[in-house]
């Protein structure tokens, strides 16, 4: 069970990704008869962005200390110290910017809008930017559980 | 621009750096991190409903300020961009310095 808290978190904030992605695409092609689903889009990205929240809290209020021993005595302790640290308080700068989008889209006349687009182009991307450093972050965090069990096993 | 586009883009820019103010504040000092532990059972759960509750009512608020409501989209950009930079850049190099 534990485990799909630590899978399904990563998978939610590529679904935030793709939805901030979704907005940049329905932007790319404004109309008056794509605002509708652009706006669907807009609330889908903090949507997924809160159940990463619930799902990584939960691994990691719950679950992460024994991966964190195994990181902080193998060969790349970094992983925790620089890279886990730094992730669970970035992650919030992704969360916070995911809010303010659907705020935008359905505060403002995208449409019709220049600026407001540009300020809607600005928030998806760096949604997209700060979540794919938090993915790329994980990764790392986990190799350093993977190179801290390898080094367990060879003594 | 609509009110609320201004006073939750400079609300979300302004929660960006106190994410990093309180991050920074709670290493720093075991008696502010042992405290937010009690509130909620742990440190990061306070943090992020901290950051987020800030955000919104930051938002409210500024959202009905006048001074806002003049303010151009490209200050809002600028600040935005300036505090994701600052806020990102600052947490990644204050956990590898630290």
């Amino acid at each position: 069970m534990k485990d799909l808290f630590l899978l399904a978190h990563p998978v939610f904030g590529v679904l935030g990704i793709f939805a901030s992605l979704w907005v940049i695409v329905e932007l790319l092609n404004i109309s008056p008869h794509n605002v509708r689903r652009l706006r669907l889009a807009s609330l889908l990205s903090p949507f997924f962005m809160v159940i990463t929240w619930i799902t990584s809290g939960i691994w990691y209020v719950r679950y992460y200390a024994a991966d964190k021993a195994v990181i902080l005595k193998g060969p790349w302790p970094f992983a925790h110290r620089i890279i886990m640290e730094t992730k669970e308080h970035v992650f919030f700068i992704t969360l916070v910017l995911s809010f303010v989008i659907p705020i935008v889209a359905y505060n403002e006349n995208l449409s019709k809008n220049k600026s407001a687009r540009m300020l809607t182009y600005t928030l998806c991307l760096l949604v997209i930017l700060s979540a794919m450093a938090l993915e790329a972050g994980g990764s790392l965090i986990a190799m350093g559980v993977k190179l801290g069990l390898f080094q367990s096993l060879a003594q | 621009m609509s009110s609320y586009t201004a006073g939750f883009t400079l609300s979300a820019s302004i929660a960006i750096i106190a994410n990093l103010g309180l991050t920074i504040f709670k290493e720093k000092n075991a008696e502010a991190l042992a405290y937010m532990k009690g509130l909620t059972g742990h440190h990061w759960i306070t943090h992020g409903l901290a950051v987020v509750i800030v955000f919104f009512l930051l938002g409210a608020v500024l959202s009905s300020t006048e001074d806002v409501h003049e303010m151009s989209y490209k200050q809002l950009l600028a600040i935005l961009v300036g505090s994701v930079l600052i806020g990102g850049l600052g947490l990644l190099g204050f956990f590898f310095f630290e």
